[in-house]
């Protein structure tokens, strides 16, 4: 990749624990950051960003969705973007009644938690929330 | 001297172990082969998120998080990484050992040592001794190992920013080798930021330098880092929980290998004991047969 010129494409490389999920050049990406959605385009200012639990969909023409988890966003000056997630899969393979019913006993275990003190079981409790909805999100559009 | 008979079914029974001993070897074999694909699986990403908290923690100090502060080690946590199942050589032995033998020795002088087990083995063995036990989970297994890295890291970094903990460590059995696991005792909090890879230099200067202050941080660097130091603790965790799944199925694979190679060995010894004793039987009819003819001819 020629550095300094403007780069017309993004080349992604999305990385979870489990291996490369994705390795393609594309054209688009837009990401579910901490702030809010955003979308990224060729030539981009080099940036690092946070992840929120959310939707993934890289290309503009040719789109491919996957429901991510936390993790990073970072493009470097060549235009190469390098997504970092603790999980990421594709819209295909998410399976709708397993999320639809992870987030109900999420929801159910959550409003039993009352005053208890909001610690570490409780952030998983609301992460399995935030990430059976972005399962459910990456299927309903 | 044991009976024909009684030998025979020994051997017999010693055959059949040899049968299962044989499969548990084969059966760990194809699963530690997986279990150290994953392992690779998981390097890109480690190398990555490393690289991102180190020069983060660089522009930023390495001040700018709570989960870096070093508080001394009056409290302590220690994470334990065993297996659910036995017949895996030392393998559970080894870790349960060095939790004692660290509690015993570095963490003399500790107020509180509590204890979040994995693994049932652990958890038969501390349950039953008076050990402060904060959580139990069942061992990892190549499908849970992530969520379970996740769920633990969440409680440990809970504990620490909460100051139930000061320092939090982990025990595992590290995957040298099919044959060789190495019991590890890993600091996990205060996290240290790790250091920036030298080899990288020429990298480091075509990018860094100038170029770093160019970067965009969104949001702020301190706030990335509230993000990213817990997924660094986790994946920590998560490699630890490979390792340890690994190292299981070699250790069963070496045991369960010299298991089948003993009764190879004791089933030769019984078939040579049966041998001599039908030839002592043999021997000694036909002397009673001899015997007998001598009489008559008398």
């Amino acid at each position: 990749m020629a550095s300094g010129t403007l780069s017309t494409f993004l080349g992604i490389n999305l990385v979870t624990p489990r291996g490369v999920v994705a390795h393609a050049e594309t054209d688009a990406i837009t990401a579910p950051g901490e702030l809010g959605e955003f979308e990224l385009l060729p030539g981009h200012v080099p940036m690092l960003t946070a992840l929120r639990p959310g939707v993934l969909t890289i290309g503009e023409k040719s789109r491919a969705r996957y429901a991510v988890s936390d993790g990073y966003l970072r493009i470097d000056f060549d235009g190469a973007v390098e997504i970092l997630v603790e999980k990421a899969v594709p819209a295909a393979e998410v399976d709708v009644e397993a999320a639809k019913k992870d987030l109900r006993a999420a929801e159910a275990e959550l409003a039993k938690w009352d005053d208890k003190p909001t610690d570490g079981d409780w952030q998983n409790l609301m992460h399995r929330v935030q990430w059976a909805q972005a399962c459910l999100d990456v299927k309903a559009s | 001297m044991p009976s024909l008979k009684s030998i025979r079914k020994r051997i017999a029974s010693v055959k059949n172990t040899r049968k299962i001993t044989r499969a548990m070897k084969l059966v760990a074999a194809a699963k530690l082969r997986r279990a150290q694909d994953a392992i690779i699986a998981a390097r890109p990403y480690t190398r990555a998120l490393t690289q991102v908290v180190s020069e983060l923690s660089g522009v930023a100090g390495p001040d700018a998080h709570p989960l870096f502060a070093d508080r001394g080690k009056k409290k302590v946590a220690i994470v334990v990484f065993t297996s659910d199942r036995g017949l895996a050589g030392a393998f559970n032995a080894n870790v349960v050992k060095t939790v004692e033998r660290f509690t015993a020795s570095e963490l003399a002088d500790s107020e509180e040592v509590t204890l979040r087990l994995i693994g049932k083995k652990s958890n038969q063995y501390f349950s039953r001794r008076a050990a402060k036990i904060a959580s139990f989970d069942a061992a990892p297994t190549g499908a849970t190992a992530l969520q379970l890295s996740h769920d633990t890291a969440a409680r440990v970094i809970d504990d620490f920013l909460t100051g139930k903990v000061d320092r939090v460590y982990m025990v595992y059995n590290e995957f040298k080798s099919a044959i060789s696991q190495n019991t590890t005792v890993q600091q996990i909090l205060p996290a240290v930021p790790p250091a920036k890879p030298a080899a990288k230099a020429d990298k480091a200067a075509d990018k860094g330098g100038e170029h770093q202050v160019d970067f965009i941080y969104e949001p702020s660097k301190q706030e990335l880092l509230q993000r990213l130091v817990p997924l660094y603790v986790q994946i920590g965790l998560y490699r630890a929980a490979l390792e340890s799944i690994a190292g299981e199925f070699g250790a069963r694979m070496s045991a369960m290998e010299s298991a089948t190679k003993n009764a190879g060995e004791m089933i030769s010894r019984l078939t040579l004991q049966y041998n001599r004793a039908r030839q002592a039987a043999i021997t000694k009819e036909l002397l009673e047969i001899i015997g007998g003819a001598e009489a008559l001819k008398g």
